[in-house]
């Protein structure tokens, strides 16, 4: 599955197209993350816990968006976006889009 | 008095820790952004050439860094008064330019990155609705040539 | 197309600024004007509560003396003793409503005047007194708290600064704001003090007895409770004594006994 978040493929033509597809994940942190981020809130510096956690989420958000992309047929996305919103304290909902479409 | 030093540890830590650390991390990005000068990564959605593309990709990048506690005292204050929080910038950039540069680095290969995006996210500490740290995302189309 | 790969000014998205010099300004700046706006509001405060006619304050206590829930008729012979003291004092004092006592079986030393006009006195507190005079210093001290209407002031102040902490939602600030309320606590205890020297002349015209039990607790360590709102004491017996040495007052009598031992 070839994801890109331009309107086309380089060097391929798009033949069909089957609409929105997306994936999304809710993701909450744990204490031990949170005990980390209390030091580093007063230190300063990288949050390597959060990173991990907000890129696997996507991953997964990404994975959930393919296999939809896939079930339709599709082998490709395009005009891929993102968005992150927090839905309650201490979680955050991933949420990934783009139009599924046929490559040739 | 007891309670003075109590406040006051925590932000004389921060300030020197944080202050440490932010060197540490320009140094960092300025080597990686020399490293990484002849990649060219643009916000235009087309190519800068478009012969001889063999494949494209989504790459990404992303940060999730937090400011030092005297930093956030500041601007805390500064709230109440209004204007620049200027204590906040270099957290902004820093995270950005780092963003960026994982973005690059995932694009191993690539001769260009298309449509650069970047998304800012805030990550509290669900204390009194205070910033505390930030993540941005970075996102774009790599072009890989023959 | 061509690419031309150059460096940009990386400086221009972050300014310089002296941090240190920044949060010394804010620091210096904030405390400023809390400190000013609580001069302010504890000045309008003490306007308003001091011009209040002796009417209102009459009707404000009797709003709160019906949910005290004081037992008037109180057999004790201990509390009638005291409640006789309190009469006397209210015949010098003059407040527009009657004073109650009653005894708390806690056993740290303490004394409040409570909003209805009712002085709460602990049996730890009955402890460390030793003679009549000190009784009546202490009783006459939470009788200060009545005639300077400290309660009115205080609940007019912690309204409007409870409105200041909800726009406001610093730490730093509200640190600020206790720092001034401690202070201003305490001078509102000297006041007290004063006055109730002054119940002492009325009562025995004399002085003896204002300031012993304060120096027999400043000499044991249990009272740190005690001590955050009121100014230590050691400050208060010399405060005490100076006002009754420039004012020449009389020390003279020897101090009443007590009619019963709080035990």
């Amino acid at each position: 599955m070839i994801i890109t978040n331009i309107e086309s493929i380089p060097n391929r033509k798009i033949v069909d197209h089957f609409g929105v597809v997306s994936g999304s994940t809710v993701r909450a942190k744990h204490v031990g993350r949170d005990l980390m981020a209390g030091l580093k809130n007063v230190f300063g510096g990288e949050l390597k816990g959060y990173t991990e956690l907000l890129s696997e989420s996507r991953e997964e958000a990404m994975d959930r968006m393919t296999a939809q992309a896939k079930s339709l047929g599709a082998n490709a996305i395009v005009n891929v976006r993102f968005s992150t919103s927090s839905v309650a304290a201490g979680a955050a909902e991933l949420y990934v889009y783009g139009t599924a479409v046929k490559i040739v | 008095m007891v309670d003075i030093i109590f406040i006051l540890t925590p932000i004389l830590l921060g300030y020197i820790f944080g202050s440490i650390a932010e060197k540490n991390h320009y140094k960092s990005i300025q080597e990686r952004e020399k490293k990484f000068m002849r990649l060219p990564t643009i916000s235009l959605k087309t190519p800068l050439n478009p012969d001889n593309i063999t494949r494209s990709r989504l790459v990404v990048g992303n940060v999730v860094i937090s400011v030092d506690y005297f930093k956030r005292v500041l601007a805390g204050l500064k709230n109440i008064f209004g204007g620049n929080v200027t204590s906040y910038e270099t957290l902004v950039d820093r995270a950005r330019r780092e963003a960026i540069l994982r973005l690059k680095e995932d694009a191993k290969g690539a001769s260009e990155i298309i449509n650069l995006k970047l998304e800012t996210s805030s990550i509290n500490k669900s204390a009194k609705g205070t910033i505390g740290s930030i993540e941005i995302f970075a996102y774009g189309t790599a072009i890989y040539r023959k | 197309m061509a690419y031309i790969p150059k460096l940009p000014d990386d400086t221009v998205n972050v300014t310089n600024s002296n941090f240190i010099e920044e949060m010394l300004k804010l620091v210096v700046g904030v405390s400023l004007l809390i400190s000013v706006a609580f001069l302010v509001v504890t000045l309008s405060t003490s306007l308003i509560v001091e011009n209040m006619s002796l009417k209102t304050e009459q009707k404000l206590q009797s709003l709160f003396s019906s949910s005290l829930e004081i037992d008037t008729n109180s057999s004790n012979k201990e509390v009638l003793y005291l409640q006789s003291i309190v009469d006397n004092l209210n015949s010098c004092a003059k407040l527009p409503y009657d004073i109650t006592v009653s005894i708390s079986n806690h056993k740290e030393p303490n004394a409040f005047a409570m909003m209805g006009g009712a002085i709460v006195i602990t049996k730890g507190m009955l402890k460390e007194i030793q003679n009549e005079n000190e009784l009546t210093f202490v009783l006459g001290h939470e009788m200060g708290h009545f005639k300077h209407r400290d309660h009115l002031k205080g609940l007019g102040n912690g309204i409007i600064f409870a409105m200041i902490s909800l726009f406001v939602p610093n730490s730093f600030v509200e640190n600020i704001l206790s720092l001034n309320a401690l202070s201003y606590s305490q001078s509102q205890e000297s006041s007290a003090d004063i006055f109730g020297i002054e119940m002492m002349l009325c009562r025995y015209q004399d002085t003896i007895g204002s300031a012993s039990l304060f120096e027999r607790m400043s000499k044991n360590d249990k009272w740190s409770d005690f001590l955050a709102t009121h100014p230590d004491f050691h400050t208060r017996v010399l405060e005490i004594k100076k006002y009754i040495k420039s004012n020449n007052l009389p020390a003279t009598k020897e101090s009443r006994e007590l009619r019963y031992s709080f035990e």
